[in-house]
C-alpha cells in the first residue's frame, strides 16, 4: 500500500481523549517493568515461607488444615464475587486480580510476619511483657500489614498503570490483597492460636470469618485503595498536595481501622457485638467511599459514551437504561413482560455490548476508529433483533415510527466489492501512520460502508468486522456470496 | 485490533525510581525492626506483677498470655507448655495446695501425686509441691504437670506448670528457673 489516500483525516475526527481508559488492557506480566520483576523475586521469597508454613500446619493437623482452607473457599468466593460485581464497568483482567490474592497471601503474609515480630520484640523490651500482651498487635500490625499489602497496590500499578482508571480500580486491588491477606492469616490463626482440630477450626471460622470477615482486611484494604487509586487516577484535574492529602488520609484511616479493631478495648464483648462497634463504622465508610467512586464512574460512563448516542451503537433510551440500575431493572421485567424470556436474553445482551462500546470509545483516539464502528454494529444487529420482536420496542417507550426507522436503516451484509489480486491492507483508521493493520486476502468479498473523497473505504466483511482500506485496492463485485 | 493495549503498555514508564521505593521499603520495615531489636538486646526484660508485690522476669523464650479476670493470675507459655502463676494471701501453703489437689482429683479425669514439701523451690522460703496428670474441661488435650506453693511473708503463690503429655520434662528446668527468680516478698 503506498501513500495514495491523501492527508490523514481532519481533527475535527479526533475525540478528546476521556479520562478513564477503560478499554485500555494489559495483565500482570510485563517482563519490561523493573516492577514485575520486584513482583516475581517477593514471590518466590514469599512462596516459600508459605509453603514451609503450611507443611508445618499440615503436620499439625491435616484434617484441621483441610478444612480451613475448604471453609475458607466459602469466604474467598463470595468476597470475590461480590469485588467483581463492584467492577461493573472495566473488569481488571483476572492475572491482576489473582496477582493482587497472592501479593496479600503470601508477599504482604510473610514479610508482615517479620516486621511484626521485630517490632513486638521492641515493644516488650520496652514496655514489658504485659503491656505487649495488649498493645504489641494493635501498635506493630496496624502499620506493617497496612503498608505492605499498600505495597502490593503500588506494585500492581507500576506493572500495569494502564488498568487504574478510576477509584473503584483501586478498591478492587485492595480489597483483594486485603482477601488474600485475611485468608492466609485465618488458617494460620485457626491451626496455632484456636488449637486445630476440627471443633477448634470451625469455632475459628465463626470468630474470624463469619462474626469479622467483613470488617478485616477487606475492609483496611479496600479503604486504602480508594486513597491509592485518587492519588495516581485524579493527575489531570487535581493538585498533587490535594491528591496526597486524600492518599495519606485513606492510608491513615485504614490504619487506624486496623488498629481499633486490634485495640484491647471491648475485647470481653461477644463477637458481633465487637464486630458491630469496632469494625461496622469503617465498613460503613468504606461502603459511602464505594458509592461516591460509582456516582464518579457514572459520570465518566456519561462522558465516554456521550458521543455514541444516537449512533448507530446506542440510542438515548438505552442509554438511560445503562446509567441507572433501577430503569435498566424495569426496562428488563417490560421487556420480559412484552417479548418472553428469549427478549429479556438479548435485552441483557444488548446492554452487555453497550457497556463494551463504552470500553472500545475509551480506548480508540478517533470516533471513526474501525473497533469502533464495529462495535456499534453488533449493537445495532442486537437492537434489530430485539426490536423484531412484537411489542418490544413499544415495551422500552420507543414510538412506533421511530422503531421502524432505525429497523430500516440496519443493513444487511451486501458486497459491492472485492480485494484486488494483489491483496491489501486495512486499518483501525483512515490513517497510514496507523500502526494497526490486517492484510485482506485477494478476492474477499466486502460491503463499502463508507467512502471519503481522498480514497479511504471503510469495509466490513461478512463475519462482521470492520476496517479501513484503500478504494484502488478493490474491485467491483459482480458475483454472489 | 486490539493493538493499542500492547502500545499502551509499551509507552509505559519503567518506574525505575518508584520500583526501587517500594523495596527499600519493603526492606526498609523488616531491616529497621530488626535493627531495633538488637538495639535494645541490652536492655533488661521488663517485670511483670503478679500482685501482692509478686513479681517475676519470663525468660526470653516465655510468652506472657494473659491475666485472669481475678487480676491475681498470670498466665505464660512456651510451646505445649504453660504455666499459670496465682498469688493470694495466706499463711498456709499445704492447705492452698491440698485444696486444689483435692478438687482435681474430685473430677475423676485427673490422678495427682502426693503433696510433698520441697527444700529446694526458692532459697529458704517454705515450698510444697504435687505432679498430676489428666484431662481438663478447659484443655483440648491430656494433660501433665507439677504444681508448686512457696510461702512468702503473708502471701501464698501458687505455680502451675503443664505441658501435653511427655512434653513436660522439655519446660520442667525453665519453670524451676522462674520460681526460683520470682521475688515473693
Amino acid at each position: 500500500m503506498t501513500a495514495a489516500f491523501g492527508p490523514p483525516p481532519s481533527s475535527a475526527n479526533q475525540r478528546r481523549r476521556p479520562t478513564p481508559r477503560w478499554g485500555v488492557q494489559t495483565g500482570l506480566v510485563q517482563p519490561r517493568q523493573p516492577a514485575f520483576w520486584l513482583f516475581v523475586v517477593a514471590m518466590v521469597l514469599g512462596g516459600l515461607y508459605f509453603l514451609l508454613t503450611q507443611l508445618i500446619e499440615i503436620v499439625i493437623s491435616p484434617a484441621g488444615w483441610a478444612l480451613s482452607w475448604l471453609l475458607l473457599l466459602l469466604y474467598i468466593v463470595p468476597v470475590f464475587l461480590v469485588v467483581r460485581w463492584l467492577d461493573l464497568y472495566e473488569r481488571e483482567p483476572r492475572s491482576l486480580l489473582i496477582g493482587a490474592f497472592l501479593w496479600g497471601a503470601i508477599v504482604a503474609e510473610m514479610f508482615s510476619g517479620l516486621g511484626n515480630d521485630a517490632w513486638g520484640v521492641v515493644i516488650t523490651r520496652l514496655f514489658g511483657p504485659e503491656f505487649a500482651s495488649h498493645w504489641s498487635a494493635a501498635l506493630t500490625a496496624p502499620v506493617i500489614e497496612e503498608i505492605y499489602k499498600y505495597l502490593g497496590i503500588a506494585v500492581l500499578f507500576l506493572i500495569a498503570r494502564a488498568e487504574f482508571d478510576d477509584l473503584i480500580d483501586g478498591f478492587v486491588y485492595g480489597a483483594l490483597i486485603g482477601l488474600g491477606f485475611a485468608v492466609a492469616e485465618d488458617v494460620s490463626y485457626f491451626i496455632f492460636v484456636f488449637g486445630g482440630d476440627v471443633p477448634s477450626v470451625i469455632q475459628g471460622f465463626w470468630v474470624r470469618v463469619v462474626g469479622s470477615g467483613l470488617y478485616s482486611h477487606v475492609t483496611f484494604t479496600g479503604i486504602a485503595g480508594i486513597g491509592f487509586a485518587y492519588f495516581v487516577t485524579r493527575r489531570l484535574d487535581q493538585p498533587l498536595m490535594r491528591r496526597l492529602l486524600v492518599a495519606g488520609a485513606l492510608l491513615l484511616l485504614a490504619i487506624v481501622a486496623h488498629f481499633v479493631w486490634n485495640s484491647p478495648f471491648l475485647r470481653d464483648l461477644d463477637i458481633i457485638l465487637y464486630g458491630a462497634f469496632k469494625g461496622l463504622p469503617f465498613l460503613i465508610g468504606l461502603i459511602i467511599l464505594l458509592y461516591l467512586a460509582r456516582r464518579r464512574e457514572h459520570s465518566a460512563l456519561s462522558e465516554i459514551l456521550a458521543g455514541e448516542v444516537g449512533q448507530p451503537g446506542l440510542v438515548a433510551p438505552e442509554m438511560e437504561a445503562l446509567l441507572d440500575r433501577g430503569s435498566r431493572r424495569a426496562a428488563s421485567q417490560r421487556i420480559r413482560v412484552a417479548g418472553g424470556r428469549e427478549a429479556e436474553r438479548l435485552l441483557k445482551q444488548l446492554q452487555r455490548e453497550q457497556l463494551k462500546l463504552a470500553l472500545v470509545a475509551s480506548s480508540v483516539d478517533s470516533t471513526d476508529d474501525a473497533q469502533l464502528v464495529q462495535q456499534r454494529a453488533v449493537n445495532e444487529s442486537l437492537r434489530f433483533r430485539l426490536w423484531q420482536m412484537p411489542g418490544v420496542a413499544a415495551a422500552l417507550g420507543v414510538a412506533p415510527e421511530a422503531a421502524e426507522a432505525t429497523l430500516r436503516a440496519v443493513s444487511a451484509f451486501t458486497p459491492d466489492r472485492l480485494v484486488g489480486a494483489q491483496g491489501a491492507w486495512a486499518w483501525a483508521r483512515p490513517d497510514q501512520s496507523e500502526r494497526r493493520r490486517v492484510g485482506l486476502a485477494p478476492g474477499l468479498p466486502l460491503d463499502v460502508v463508507e467512502e471519503r473523497p481522498e480514497g479511504w473505504v471503510l469495509v466490513r466483511s461478512q463475519s462482521g468486522w470492520y476496517g479501513w482500506t484503500g478504494a484502488p485496492y478493490l474491485t467491483g463485485f459482480t458475483g454472489t456470496t | 485490533m486490539t493493538s493499542s493495549a500492547a502500545s499502551a503498555s509499551k509507552a509505559q514508564p519503567r518506574g525505575w525510581q518508584a520500583t526501587l521505593a517500594v523495596l527499600v521499603i519493603m526492606v526498609g520495615i523488616v531491616g529497621a525492626g530488626f535493627v531495633a531489636q538488637n538495639a535494645v538486646a541490652d536492655v533488661p526484660n521488663q517485670p511483670v506483677n503478679v500482685g501482692h508485690g509478686v513479681s517475676l522476669v519470663p525468660p526470653p523464650d516465655w510468652e506472657f498470655v494473659g491475666r485472669a479476670d481475678d487480676r491475681d493470675t498470670i498466665i505464660l507459655s512456651r510451646g505445649s507448655g504453660s504455666l499459670a502463676i496465682n498469688v493470694s494471701e495466706g499463711t498456709d501453703e499445704l492447705a492452698a495446695l491440698m485444696a486444689l489437689h483435692d478438687e482435681w482429683t474430685a473430677t475423676g479425669t485427673v490422678s495427682a501425686g502426693e503433696v510433698r514439701a520441697a527444700t529446694d523451690l526458692h532459697g529458704s522460703l517454705p515450698a510444697a509441691r504435687f505432679t498430676y496428670s489428666g484431662t481438663f474441661e478447659e484443655l483440648a488435650s491430656s494433660v501433665e504437670g507439677e504444681v508448686a506453693g512457696v510461702r512468702g511473708t503473708s502471701v501464698i503463690v501458687l505455680f502451675d506448670g503443664w505441658a501435653d503429655v511427655g512434653e513436660f520434662a522439655g519446660v520442667a528446668d525453665d519453670i524451676n528457673a522462674i520460681i526460683a527468680g520470682t521475688t515473693i516478698p
